[in-house]
């Protein structure tokens, strides 16, 4: 006994040794011939001065050439002449308090305002506003159209955009004092737009059309904490609802209705706390909520099975986090991470009196349990290792497979041998397992007794990740990058089978002169994997292999050589290429499936003198996209597709031209 | 253009073989190089030292820090030992920061700290308003005159990640940075000034315009996603990465700012979280089953084409089973699996078993 103590003494003491890297910081001054009566500062005051202003507003116009407004996306600006505006104001008070409004791209599509108050290091209160605008295309076609919470077959297409548009408010506030900290923030998200939906039918036919999008978001946070000089507590809430305008869409003329996202809140207490000592750290977090729905009841339904009866739904969460980390001597770091989170489905579903029904609503609980360990080590100025291991255990309460294990271990190398070279890699082993496989699971329905949900299924995974870097001359700086990652679904034999991903990426900085700077970079990337179905229940009896690539190549420059004359040029060019092909044993391939975009920026500016500044600037996007499966959409039912009415032929092909003078003035 | 592609990483491992020939005596980086730096030196100081000749960070091995020391008659090793020397006898200027500003004043960016809440007076706790300039540079010994080293917070300093991060983290610890030590950012050796740059009236990475190009100058895979066919908007400025991360570390898996995947995701699309009446199992376990979280060759950041990735784990008997077809079947056109599996994410009809209504 008395040696297991004294190891755990040797262990305390190596981790609270003093050897520690030295601390600069301002709490270990030492201030003793310090008089800083004496410290007047006058030097600073002329920034500084009480009820002062900084106040700049920018200009923006020019015209938007572009024949697709999905260019939206990369310009902000539709179709078009425009103008837009940023701002930028700031007040000081003679007692230190700030008053700031930042407005950024007013007139886009794509637009953000913040105004606060604040006294630095006291407290401080923020409004914010911000949209964010996504679109997908603009001319989406189906004879499905909705109408509030009707979906209605017409005779003739009806063209609808597919976008998304996010209003984004906050409002925030938080004060500091010595030892306490209190904060609030209120956030509220609206969403509009049309997304890409579909209508099934009783009828096997099922009808793409443009759903329309009109919810809403609120999440509110309330926190207080209290902080010593080497640890701190705190505690608060988070809370969230979710508010959705229709609960369902129903077909005037069959009846049949389909569910939408129903309003959904929920509320979760934590607190967390950290204590250091010496050269360990700790850290910890406790949190439990709850997540609910209250769904409709099954007699708002039409064509719903005797016996069914819908119920309100509720899941208790509860998280639990350890982090201690220490420096175990000058040259040596160890981490441990633990975690675990419950989900537990208490939704009361005794309400379902059909026997068969009863056993499906079986609600679905998930355990995970992690342990994260990790350390370093420098052996010498031009070595240092890493490595650590995790382990992860996910248990559920159904499904095909009870509990899934990943033990993963890694290895890492940083290498200087010298200035100029710099080379890192790293390496990870990880393996999946777990409890028996029931592929005779009860809710499954799975016809073959081979298949493995990839998800689910043992794998080991092997990854080589290399860096290098090499400078050898200040004006010159190289690097490249490349991995290679493999999954192996060594025991499915219908399923996934085999993911293959390569990676090399790369990129040049060069200055040949002072007054210009080049940078160019590039990088390409593989995915293939190979999956095996059945349609006989016994061995495969189908194979599928899938290409994916992903290349992007690009430069920027710029140039100072006339800065003398208060001007500065810049250029950028990116291009960006994706694609996706799959062939299978029996049918050949499935189309194609790419998309490419060439992005050109040019910029001048020209300071006319210290408060103006005047700019041009040129924008050129040449987009594409396609699928394959994105047919046309005027063919009706029964003609084309058997049973299915598309979008239509939501593809992307065009060239965007923006042509922007900006005029900056500092007041 | 695979052929663009593949001719520009040719140049790159070209220009890696002609720059050996450029110049073999010099040292240093560039202004343009990335911050990170997964090199720094775990260097440890001895604070009973007081001279050069017995104080060897690396006792054990007679290792010497390989930076260039500013100034260069003195050795990394020297100017450490001056600047604990100093900062353990606390041998500040007569006058504080006027004293700094009378020689620094027109270096480019120094008097922009008074643009900055490092640079208020009238904020107790401000630097400005303690030890100023030398609460974050060290007492100032003889640097006038003598040109004796400061605490430096550039790439040349002699100073290790960890020794410039004391200095920031003796005023900025606390509940938002309480995760700091345990983070990757951490373990790998980044220093604060890394990421952020204080003699700047805005510190670009605390802006949205600029804060993806500062962690994306790291983090080159995820700089590569933003461009693929589908990503979150990042490249576009309508989502930056601190809406998700928290680089100061977390208790969440990836430094996400939520304890789980899904709980991070679920604060731009609480939609998905229900809980719903009918649950698809690995939605309700990882959303990243399905989804990559930065950017994906296909529609909807989904980590495989549909009907593919919906057959990776189903095969039950019929359609499900069997091998998809071209864009002449209800399959694979349109929606493909989601024609009819319209509730993808969960269903809250009575009926809604199968995910169709």
């Amino acid at each position: 006994m008395k040696t297991v103590l004294n190891m755990i003494t040797v262990a305390l003491l190596a981790a609270s040794s003093s050897a520690i890297a030295y601390d600069f910081g301002v709490n270990h001054t030492n201030q003793t011939s310090v008089k800083l009566d004496k410290w007047k500062c006058k030097r600073c005051k002329v920034e500084q001065e009480a009820n002062s202003e900084v106040k700049d507003v920018t200009l923006k116009t020019g015209y938007a050439n572009q024949n697709n407004d999905h260019a939206v996306n990369y310009t902000g600006l539709e179709d078009g002449a425009y103008v837009v505006v940023d701002a930028n104001y700031t007040r000081k008070t003679e007692k230190g308090t700030e008053h700031r409004l930042g407005i950024n791209n007013l007139g886009t599509l794509k637009s953000n305002t913040e105004l606060s108050v604040r006294k630095p290091g006291w407290w401080e209160v923020t409004t914010a506003y911000k949209r964010t605008y996504q679109s997908d295309h603009t001319n989406g076609q189906s004879l499905m159209k909705q109408s509030g919470s009707s979906l209605m077959l017409q005779e003739s297409l009806s063209s609808n955009e597919l976008y998304k548009q996010r209003e984004i408010t906050q409002v925030k506030a938080n004060y500091k004092g010595e030892e306490w900290k209190h904060y609030f923030t209120f956030t509220h998200q609206k969403r509009t737009g049309n997304k890409r939906s579909s209508a099934y039918t009783d009828a096997y036919e099922a009808y793409n059309f443009s759903a329309q999008i009109d919810d809403n978001i609120y999440d509110f946070e309330l926190g207080t904490g209290k902080q010593g000089d080497n640890w701190h507590i705190s505690t608060g809430y988070l809370g969230s609802w979710y508010d959705n305008n229709e609960n369902k869409l129903t077909w005037l003329e069959s009846g049949l209705e389909q569910s939408q996202d129903m309003g959904n809140e929920s509320h979760t207490a934590f607190v967390s706390g950290q204590y250091r000592f010496n050269n360990t750290q700790v850290s910890s977090r406790l949190s439990h909520g709850i997540a609910q729905q209250d769904t409709t009841s099954a007699n708002e339904w039409n064509h719903v099975p005797n016996g069914v009866f819908a119920s309100d739904l509720l899941v208790y969460n509860t998280s639990a986090n350890l982090n201690l980390n220490s420096r175990l001597s000058n040259k040596t770091r160890f981490g441990v991470k633990a975690s675990y989170s419950k989900r537990n489905n208490e939704s009361d579903f005794a309400a379902i009196s059909d026997p068969e029904l009863v056993a499906d609503y079986d609600s679905l609980d998930i355990s995970t349990y992690q342990l994260a360990m990790d350390a370093s080590h420098r052996y010498s100025t031009h070595w240092k290792f890493k490595g650590g291991m995790l382990l992860k255990s996910v248990e559920r309460s159904k499904l095909e497979r009870k509990r899934t294990d990943n033990v993963e271990t890694w290895f890492g190398v940083d290498w200087k041998p010298d200035d100029q070279w710099r080379v890192g890699a790293k390496l990870s082993h990880l393996v999946r397992s777990g409890s028996s496989y029931d592929e005779h699971y009860l809710y499954s329905n799975n016809n073959s007794t081979f298949m493995r949900k990839s998800y689910l299924a043992d794998k080991n995974r092997d990854s080589v990740r290399l860096k290098l870097s090499y400078t050898p001359i200040p004006e010159l700086a190289i690097s490249l990058r490349t991995a290679f990652i493999t999954d192996d679904y060594k025991h499915s034999q219908v399923g996934l089978k085999q993911v293959n991903q390569y990676r090399l990426d790369g990129d040049v900085f060069w200055s040949p002169i002072a007054s210009l700077q080049l940078g160019l970079f590039a990088g390409y990337q593989w995915l293939d994997n190979e999956q095996l179905g059945s349609d006989s229940g016994n061995s495969a009896t189908w194979r599928a292999e899938t290409d994916e690539e992903f290349g992007y190549t690009g430069t920027n420059l710029t140039y100072s050589g006339f800065a003398d004359q208060g001007i500065l040029l810049d250029a950028d060019y990116l291009l960006s290429y994706s694609e996706s092909w799959t062939r299978t044993s029996h049918s050949g391939y499935l189309g194609d499936y790419r998309s490419y975009a060439h992005q050109f920026k040019l910029r001048g500016r020209y300071q006319l003198n210290s408060q103006t500044t005047f700019g041009l600037s040129y924008q050129y996007v040449n987009h594409f996209d396609n699928d394959d499966a994105n047919i046309a959409s005027d063919t009706g039912v029964g003609q084309g597709v058997f049973n299915l009415e598309t979008l239509g032929e939501v593809n992307n092909d065009y060239d965007a031209h923006l042509i922007m003078a900006t005029l900056n003035y500092r007041f | 253009m695979r052929k663009t592609i593949a001719a520009t990483l040719s140049l790159f491992l070209l220009c890696l073989l002609a720059g050996g020939v450029l110049a073999q005596d010099s040292s240093g980086e560039p202004e343009g190089e990335l911050g990170f730096d997964p090199f720094a030196e775990d260097v440890v100081v001895d604070p009973t030292a007081k001279s050069s000749s017995d104080f060897d960070p690396f006792a054990e091995d007679g290792g010497v820090l390989n930076i260039e020391a500013k100034p260069a008659s003195l050795s990394v090793q020297e100017q450490l030992n001056i600047l604990v020397s100093k900062f353990e006898a606390g041998q500040y200027s007569k006058k504080g920061a006027d004293d700094c500003m009378r020689c620094h004043k027109k270096t480019e960016g120094v008097a922009d700290i008074f643009y900055t809440s490092h640079g208020r007076q009238e904020h107790p706790k401000s630097p400005m308003a303690g030890l100023q300039c030398e609460a974050c540079h060290g007492p100032q010994g003889k640097h006038s005159g003598e040109d004796e080293p400061m605490l430096s917070f550039s790439k040349h300093s002699a100073l290790t990640s960890d020794m410039k991060n004391s200095v920031c983290i003796s005023c900025h610890e606390g509940e938002h940075r309480e995760n700091w030590v345990a983070s990757i950012h951490n373990m790998e050796d980044t220093a604060c000034v890394d990421c952020h740059t204080v003699h700047v009236s805005k510190d670009p990475i605390l802006t949205v315009k600029n804060q993806a190009n500062v962690c994306l100058d790291c983090h080159t895979d995820k700089k590569a996603d933003i461009h693929k066919r589908s990503s979150h908007p990042i490249a576009t400025l309508q989502l930056t990465c601190t809406d998700c991360h928290s680089p100061h570390g977390s208790f969440g898996p990836s430094a996400l700012k939520q304890m789980s995947v899904n709980e991070n995701c679920y604060e731009c699309h609480a939609e998905k979280r229900g809980p719903k009446l009918w649950e698809h199992a690995p939605v309700v376990e990882d959303c990243s089953n399905c989804h990559t979280a930065h950017g994906s060759v296909n529609d909807n950041l989904l980590k495989a084409r549909p009907p593919m990735l919906c057959k990776e784990c189903h095969s039950e008997s019929g359609h499900p089973s069997t091998v998809p077809g071209t864009n002449s079947t209800i399959q694979f056109a349109g929606q493909s699996c989601m024609n009819c599996h319209t509730r993808i994410h969960g269903s809250n009809h009575p009926n809604g078993k199968t995910l169709r209504y």
